[in-house]
């Protein structure tokens, strides 16, 4: 559903239009976090996967999350997708 | 290949506020994991005030800078400005290298003025780190907002500029009332 949501909202921007992807990077949506909305770490891949496939010079900030060990994998994560991992 | 910079400043841990979840063991202990998976650490300098009102008005800036209490989420201190313009040099140095900052406090509540688009509070968040960004790379730029809360100060920052889409998918109805529906302009 998340992943469905955020494959529309991509469908809706002019990628050509983009020179650069800013991620507002807050890890709360996961599993059992201030604003759960049930993510794994693995959902956090496949939002890297999809950003990753737009193709352009992405960078990020910290926002949300708040266990350090899902902030540090998750991140991991959503890295290793931009990346193509 | 050659893994990603993370931002990032012992500095940001120095501030907490007592049994608040934005504590800085989160981001302490996220940095000590990436450390072992062997990604490499920069230090950013702080953000100049011509930068911090790019996007916030002036007033704000000095609002900051004054310290003291904002609000029940957001209690701030006196010397919060330190820590929120470090944390937007954070993102500036982000934007610079194509790194990720991990340093607090976070920014996609915080609005021209402070609290944005009629949210309660500032919802833990001092300058919009990511806005500041954006606004001195100055290129095309599509936002994407995953923390699970709107970000209201974001939206309301860039609604209306031709340069910046926004993309925010969060928990709805939920903190902080704001982003029900799509929004668009332009």
């Amino acid at each position: 559903m998340y992943l469905k949501t955020l494959d529309e909202a991509f469908d809706r921007v002019d990628v050509k239009d983009i020179e650069v992807v800013g991620i507002s990077a807050g890890f709360d949506g996961h599993q059992g976090d201030l604003a759960s909305l049930g993510l794994t770490s693995n959902c956090f891949k496949e939002i890297g996967r999809r950003i990753g496939t737009l193709s352009k010079d992405v960078f990020g900030v910290l926002e949300g999350g708040y266990s350090g060990e899902n902030i540090a994998l998750d991140l991991h994560q959503l890295i290793q997708g931009i990346e193509g991992g | 290949m050659e893994r990603l910079e993370i931002i990032f400043s012992e500095k940001c841990l120095d501030y907490s506020y007592s049994g608040h979840i934005e504590s800085p063991e989160r981001v302490g202990q996220a940095t000590e994991i990436l450390k072992e998976l062997a990604y490499p650490f920069l230090e950013p300098e702080p953000a100049s005030k011509k930068d911090l009102v790019s996007v916030h008005t002036p007033e704000w800036v000095e609002r900051v800078e004054r310290g003291g209490y904002f609000d029940v989420d957001t209690p701030g201190s006196d010397n919060i400005y330190d820590y929120a313009s470090l944390s937007a040099g954070g993102a500036l140095l982000a934007a610079k290298v194509r790194g990720f900052s991990l340093l607090r406090p976070p920014g996609h509540h915080a609005g021209i003025a402070g609290k944005a688009l009629g949210a309660p509070t500032l919802g833990f968040c001092y300058f919009n780190n990511l806005a500041v960004a954006v606004r001195h790379l100055n290129q095309r730029t599509l936002i994407v907002d995953i923390d699970g809360h709107h970000g209201n100060g974001t939206q309301e920052i860039f609604l209306g500029d031709p340069k910046v889409t926004y993309i925010s998918l969060h928990r709805s109805p939920h903190y902080p009332g704001t982003g029900l529906t799509s929004e668009r302009t332009v």
